[in-house]
């Protein structure tokens, strides 16, 4: 090899690819291309507010990002242009002579490798210099040289080097430049978009969707493993390149020089190999020692439960090193004695000794669980000191979720996070209970039945020594002298959480409570943005905790809130059973570096404020806008789901959610029987009358929806123990089943008592475990109603009934010179399973249709338990003239589980003034009149005249839900296909459902068959779903349908410009015995189709038999 | 520079036999290898620039071997293959700086070197323009100037003049016999017997992969003397003399034509014997000598010259 012929043939690699037209295109088209989705995604230059925040807060967000772009389109273009490096055809015989010359074959193939190599670096360079620009002058986002070099050294290099291999090697053996092209398209392709994320990443061949951002304060999340998948590549490639040399359609220098070349490549391969190997065995050997833990877990789950009443813990913390002592007085609150105490203690962490008074006690470890000899007597207790120092094994933590969540790097965007579950280094200092940083009696989870788990409410004491230009917060009131702070709480809590770094803090007292900010030292990004509402700031607080109270029943339990910056790759998952996650503690609120996955643009959030203010001509003062702004600041901690998803379908539990706060921390409600009393209790409490109501904007495929169908074929016992169940669904799940609770008690007894049992029992229990049969007893002593036999079914119970509804009506009535209004309807429930639900009247008049509120308020909310196959019929007896009717069927068949009955004109009068739900004969009640025969989408008599399956193709292409029957109407891009979908203002007795597809040349249709048993003259109407929300849309809006019979056809049209929904006329038709069918045209003005319900109703009149030519009586085309 | 080529087999993967125990030796100097097509002239000039490997046998420059010195024997050739048309997007002067490169020269002295090369083959005014847009002729001097550069010992060109005005090819045949006049060893492969017989002390006929003259182009010529006669002949007796006799050349003239033929005896035409040049001695050999009559002259004067 001499470094001077690789020199030459580099420089005139450089001089080839750069004059190459195909290679100019790539690059203008990467350099303008990437520029323009740095500034759309990474800025909020083009769409202000959209807000850019969560993907420029960290200084590699956007170097990151840009390198993520220009790695995967060099791939694409280095693939293209391989044919082309090696080609020796025709067209280049003057090449021939550069072959004769006196170089190796090696310096031939590295020098086009570097000469390309620096070519593409080149281009990378640029595109990071842009990327500098963008992050240092547009966005003013925190920025740092080192993650723009090291991304391009250990993401774009290895890729760069990786894909030349690959590309030469398959150039060589397939010699075809198209077929090659193709083939290594399809597999860059296919790994991209299926691959990345099994085996760990180690198949994501770009590095781009293996964690890879770094925290500002403490780094990668795992350097050591992100290096050696980018080493197994850099090495791979580095393989290939020499095997490309030991193909090389050129004599060697030297007759052995081949077959060495070629030794050398499959052995610098298989290092490559080797390097992914172990590369994945170093995650296996994590998991295997997280496995062990699990293990660990479930052999001790049924020890003796063990409380510890007080714990004293003095700690000191070092680089990945910590010294502490526990005292800690444990009692026995059963009645048996217990022969061995079981404390949890962090594996990482050695116990130099268990003392009782000074005197050591025998025990011994097995990972996680310390089991002392030392037998506690029934209802007594015992005081242990335990000395213990060492390292935090993160691979305790989170037993009780299944390793998919631990192994997944799934991210909401292209970044992805590495994980840490605690933190303890020089820079940063991050335990919570789930790391088990000091002994415990109750285990943080339970792996094998992850509900039934207890907790401890315990007055701890925390004594943290100091730390130079460190900051130490954790629960409780801090006292701080020369050596340490102690941390003193005079509340019973559930854990204690310790956060040292160099926080810079600020805080507010408010009605005796601290609000505290701890952020690291220069990553204060929020206070610029609260200026103005210095002085109005405790005012506004004070409001929100207001709202916040009164949203939860109860006043906030603590003496301070704190939010607490952590580094980025904090992480913690969505576990209802717990009702918590480790990112929310008592006290304090743990929030990721610069709040970068919150998605919390404040610079976005505040333009956003403004433009829309100035669109209604009064823009407000700074301090209102401030006020607003942090508004939007509180509502990340505040909301049920997270606005992290831009999927509209998908909604995320809300990971940040300070409902704990007020409930999970301040109690415990233990059940044996029903491990999930607790978590529903609390859910209950957050819960409206209109919290399990269809809203329009959610569509109707959402996780309620799925929650629902769950429920028709699984119990809430069996979802408790369903490991694969997604947790935003169990999220929807929990909260049915918690309404349902409550529908159920209130269908008993008034909100009022309701509400007061609650706060009177949740103040008796506060900051204390306490048991469901307590509960139970005391509701029953209070109410006289013994909830075991509903929570026994509640639990257990395959839940599906079906509700269907007719005969609604709002009536007036005049009493006593007053007009007052009845609403009336009847419900039928004819399945096996009973149901319990909800009607909430809207009022205000003008047929609003509701939905989202539309005047309803708890108190025009009913609740009515219906037995199965039972039918009812409610009237409600109101003052103010009701604008609709809200159904809530809560867990039922129904689609969707919310019914509006629009009340727009009320002209029918009664003089019958009766109130009340009562039962009445199923005979009386009918979804159909006499003389009506419906046929409806979903029945047999219905078909699609076009073949809706999809080829093999589309289905392999198609990600599309394949579990999902109904989709949402999307009626501003409609499926080219009949899709089924659903919607309140469609057609059905269960299910409102419908077909839709977009408009069509006539080619696709749908037909429904109607038997005429007896000829003579029917109305033929037919459901319009109207969606325009109540107004008229220009245009023709007809649907064309035939009307056909063994004597006759006839073609019709209907205006479905409607604004509201209902039967509307077809025509009239003298029909004769035999099928008679309606079939309708996908052709239309419309921009869609839809194909929903067809009535065909008896007319008494005579027919005129015999005369076909007089088919259509008369039109009642309107 | 010698050149031994000893016991040289190239069979191809389908079987064909290319070189038949070829040995041959070449000097330094022009040497010219003709043969029609398919006799195995190309595959021999790929074995020598190492293009190829051959099936058995060797070649030597001087001690270095061809299947163990590659990388000697590659720093003392120069190559100018037959088709030399389509190049990558290089300037002119790039192409030939590329080439003086990989040759191993280096920094300023090889601008100097490339520039002073350009002037030889009269492409100065034009090195800046890209190599694709010279003309034919350009471009075979551009190819000839690349071979040249860094002072190879074995210059192998095919074909070179292929396709040149007659211009063209004058100034190509002085440049090689420039560069042949310093101890070079120029093997110039060729159909176009005029390049060989104004320029190469010696040549060899392969045929069928064999070798089946070696010797000067004089050498050459005296087996043909006598073989070669001048007739005039009629329309009609041209269309029958054409069955009998390989016609070298047919010139058109008053009443009938002036006709060349090689024979040994043309019985029945009043033919008048000519002095034979290497084109009649080439055709002598391919169309008459090799056809069908070799062992008549096995034992006959310049039998020696027959391989």
């Amino acid at each position: 090899m001499e470094w001077h012929n690789i020199n030459v043939n580099a420089r005139y690699e450089v001089k080839l690819l750069t004059r190459s037209g195909l290679f100019r295109t790539f690059s203008v088209l990467a350099i303008v291309g990437i520029t323009i989705a740095l500034l759309m995604n990474n800025t909020s230059m083009i769409n202000r507010w959209q807000g850019s925040w969560a993907s420029s807060a960290l200084t590699s967000l956007i170097p990151f990002t840009a390198t993520y772009y220009y790695t995967i389109a060099q791939a694409v273009i280095l693939i293209f242009l391989a044919g082309t490096f090696l080609k020796k055809g025709q067209k280049l015989d003057t090449t021939e002579v550069l072959m004769v010359r006196p170089m190796s074959n090696s310096d031939y193939i590295l020098g086009k490798v570097l000469g390309i190599a620096e070519v593409f670096i080149a281009i990378n360079i640029i595109i990071l210099l842009i990327a500098g620009f963008i992050n240092v002058f547009v966005n003013q986002t925190p920025f740092s040289v080192v993650p723009y070099l090291f991304y391009l050294f250990t993401i774009s290099v290895p890729t760069l080097v990786f894909m030349l291999g690959l590309s030469f090697i398959a150039v060589n053996i397939f010699k075809n430049q198209a077929v090659t092209f193709i083939i290594l398209l399809g597999v860059v392709g296919i790994d991209v978009a299926y691959l990345t994320d099994k085996w760990y990443g180690i198949l994501d061949l770009t590095g781009c969707a293996i964690p890879a951002i770094f925290s500002d304060l403490t780094g990668m999340a795992n350097m050591g493993l992100f290096l050696m998948q980018r080493l197994c590549y850099l090495i791979l490639g580095i393989g290939l390149l020499l095997l490309t040399i030991a193909f090389v359609d050129r004599l060697p220098e030297r007759k052995s020089s081949k077959q060495m070349q070629l030794y050398a490549g499959m052995v610098v391969c298989l290092l490559g190999v080797m390097t992914g190997l172990i590369y994945v065995s170093q995650h296996n050997a994590q998991t295997h020692v997280r496995n062990k833990y699990i293990a660990t877990f479930k052999q001790y789950a049924e020890q003796p439960l063990l409380n510890t009443t007080e714990n004293s813990i003095v700690i000191s913390t070092g680089a990945e090193h910590l010294d502490a002592e526990a005292v800690m007085k444990i009692v026995n609150n059963a009645e048996t004695p217990v022969s061995e105490v079981t404390l949890y203690l962090n594996p990482g962490l050695q116990i130099s000794e268990i003392s009782e008074d000074g005197t050591p006690l025998e025990y011994r470890r097995d990972n996680q669980v310390v089991l002392i000899s030392r037998m506690v007597e029934g209802k007594d207790s015992v005081v242990l000191k335990v000395k213990y120092s060492g390292y935090i094994d993160e691979r305790v933590c989170y037993a009780d979720v299944v390793q998919d969540w631990i192994d997944s790097t799934k991210s909401e965007s292209i970044q992805h996070y590495g994980k840490h579950y605690a933190y303890l280094d020089n820079k940063s200092v991050l335990l919570t209970p789930e790391s088990i940083w000091y002994p415990v009696t109750v285990a943080p989870s339970n792996p094998s039945a992850k509900y039934h788990i207890s907790r401890d409410f315990t007055k701890y004491t925390l004594k943290v020594a100091n730390r130079e230009n460190r900051e130490i917060v954790s629960q409780g009131f801090p006292i701080k002298d020369s050596l340490y702070t102690t941390f003193l709480n005079f509340y019973n809590l559930s854990g204690i959480s310790l956060a040292i770094a160099d926080y810079e803090k600020r805080s507010i007292t408010v009605d005796n409570i601290d609000y505290e900010i701890y952020n690291f030292r220069g990553n204060d990004f929020f206070s610029k943005h609260f200026t103005h509402i210095q002085d109005t700031l405790p005012a506004l607080i004070r409001d929100i905790m207001g709202d916040q109270e009164s949203r939860f029943g109860v006043a906030y339990p603590f003496d301070k809130m704190a939010f607490i910056e952590t580094p980025v790759h904090f992480t913690s998952y969505p576990r209802t059973w717990k009702g918590n996650t480790e990112f929310v503690q008592p006290e304090l609120i743990f929030i990721p570096e610069r709040a970068v996955t919150l998605n919390l643009d404040l610079d976005a959030e505040a333009t956003r404020i403004k433009e829309w203010s100035s669109r209604s001509q009064s823009l407000p003062d700074e301090e209102t806008m401030e006020a607003q702004l942090l508004s939007s600041f509180v509502r990340v901690f505040t909301e049920e789901t997270s606005r992290q998803r831009r999927n509209w379908e998908q909604q995320s539990v809300n990971m940040h959610s300070i409902s704990p706060l007020f409930s999970n921390f301040t109690r415990y409600i233990y059940s044996y029987d029903y491990p999930i009393f607790d978590i529903a209790l609390t859910t209950l409490q957050t819960l409206t009358a209109t919290s399990t109501q269809a809203r329009f904007w959610e569509g109707i495929v959402n996780n309620r929806q799925r929650a629902n169908q769950y429920l028709e074929s699984n119990s809430f016992q069996y979802a408790t123990r369903d490991t694969l169940i997604d947790p935003e669904i169990f999220y929807e799940l929990l909260k049915l089943k918690s309404a349902q609770l409550r529908m159920y008690i209130l269908s008993h007894i008034s909100k009022s008592e309701y509400e007061n049992f609650m706060d009177d029992y949740f103040f008796e229990c506060e900051f204390r475990r306490s048991l469901a049969t307590d509960f139970v007893a005391k509701f029953k002593e209070r109410f006289d109603l013994d909830l075991t036999p509903f929570l026994d079914n509640w639990y257990t119970e395959v839940v599906s009934p079906e509700i269907l509804t007719s005969e609604v009506y709002a009536s007036k009535a005049e009493f006593d010179d007053a007009t007052q209004y009845i609403v009336e309807f009847k419900l039928y429930n004819p399945s096996t399973s009973g149901a319990i639900i909800t009607a909430q009247i809207g009022t205000g008049g003008g047929g609003n249709r509701g939905g989202w509120g539309g005047g309803a308020n708890e108190d025009n909310t009913y609740y009515y338990s219906i037995p199965a196959g039972t039918a009812w019929q409610g009237r409600i007896l109101m003052e103010d003239q009701p604008s609709n009717l809200v159904l809530n069927y809560n867990i039922a068949k129904n689609l969707p589980t919310t019914n509006t009955f629009s009340f727009s004109k009320i002209d029918m009068e009664t003089d019958d003034t009766t109130h009340g739900f009562v039962q009445i004969p199923v005979e009386k009640f009918s979804t159909t009149s006499k003389g009506e025969y419906i046929i409806d989408n979903e029945s047999p008599n219905f078909r699609l005249l076009s073949s809706n399956e999809k080829t093999k193709l589309q289905e392999l292409l198609n990600k599309e839900s394949t579990t999902d029957k109904y989709h949402n109407m999307q009626f501003w891009y409609a499926p080219s296909k009949w899709t089924l979908t659903a919607a309140d203002y469609m057609y059905g007795d269960v299910a409102r459902s419908a077909y839709y597809k977009r408009k069509g040349s006539g080619g696709n249709g749908a037909e429904w068959t109607f038997n005429v048993e007896e000829p003579g003259i029917y109305n033929i109407e037919i459901w319009v779903a109207a969606q325009n929300m109540g107004r008229r849309r220009w245009g023709a809006q007809e649907q064309y349908y035939v009307v056909s019979n063994q004597e006759w056809t006839e073609n019709m049209a209907l205006n479905w410009n409607r604004t509201e929904s209902g039967w509307y006329t077809l025509g009239t038709f003298d029909l004769p015995k035999g099928i008679t069918t309606v079939t309708l045209s996908d052709k239309t003005e419309r921009d869609y189709v839809i194909a929903d319900a067809i009535k065909f109703v008896k007319d008494e009149r005579k027919s005129d038999s015999g005369s076909n030519s007089n088919k259509q009586i008369y039109n009642n085309y309107e | 520079m010698d050149i031994k080529i000893k016991h040289l087999n190239k069979i191809y993967g389908d079987g064909y036999h290319a070189l038949r125990d070829l040995n041959l030796t070449i000097q330094p100097g022009m040497f010219g290898l003709l043969g029609p097509n398919g006799a195995g002239k190309t595959t021999l000039m790929k074995i020598m620039t190492l293009m190829h490997e051959a099936s058995s046998g060797t070649i030597l420059f001087d001690d270095f071997d061809i299947r163990k010195h590659r990388k000697e024997i590659r720093s003392v050739l120069g190559y100018l293959p037959q088709d030399f048309r389509f190049f990558e997007k290089l300037k002119t002067w790039e192409f030939l700086d590329y080439g003086a490169g990989l040759a191993g020269l280096k920094g300023g002295k090889r601008k100097e070197i490339v520039d002073e090369l350009l002037r030889k083959v009269g492409l100065f005014e034009v090195r800046d323009r890209w190599a694709n847009r010279l003309s034919g002729g350009m471009k075979r001097r551009l190819g000839i100037a690349q071979a040249i550069v860094g002072n190879p010992k074995v210059i192998i060109v095919d074909e070179p003049t292929t396709g040149l005005d007659p211009e063209e090819r004058i100034r190509f045949r002085n440049i090689l016999s420039d560069v042949s006049d310093e101890d070079v060893a120029i093997i110039l492969s060729t159909h176009i017997v005029g390049d060989i017989s104004s320029s190469c002390k010696k040549l060899a006929l392969l045929n069928k992969g064999e070798l089946k003259f070696e010797g000067s182009p004089d050498d050459m010529i005296r087996i043909s003397e006598g073989k070669v006669w001048e007739i005039f002949v009629t329309d009609k007796e041209l269309a029958n003399i054409k069955e009998k006799f390989p016609i070298i050349s047919t010139i058109p003239s008053e009443g009938g034509w002036e006709i060349q033929i090689v024979s040994e005896n043309p019985e029945g035409y009043a033919a008048k014997p000519i002095s034979p040049n290497i084109e009649h001695a080439y055709v002598y050999f391919m169309d008459f000598l090799l056809k069908d009559k070799m062992d008549m002259y096995s034992e006959t004067e310049g039998s020696d010259l027959f391989v």
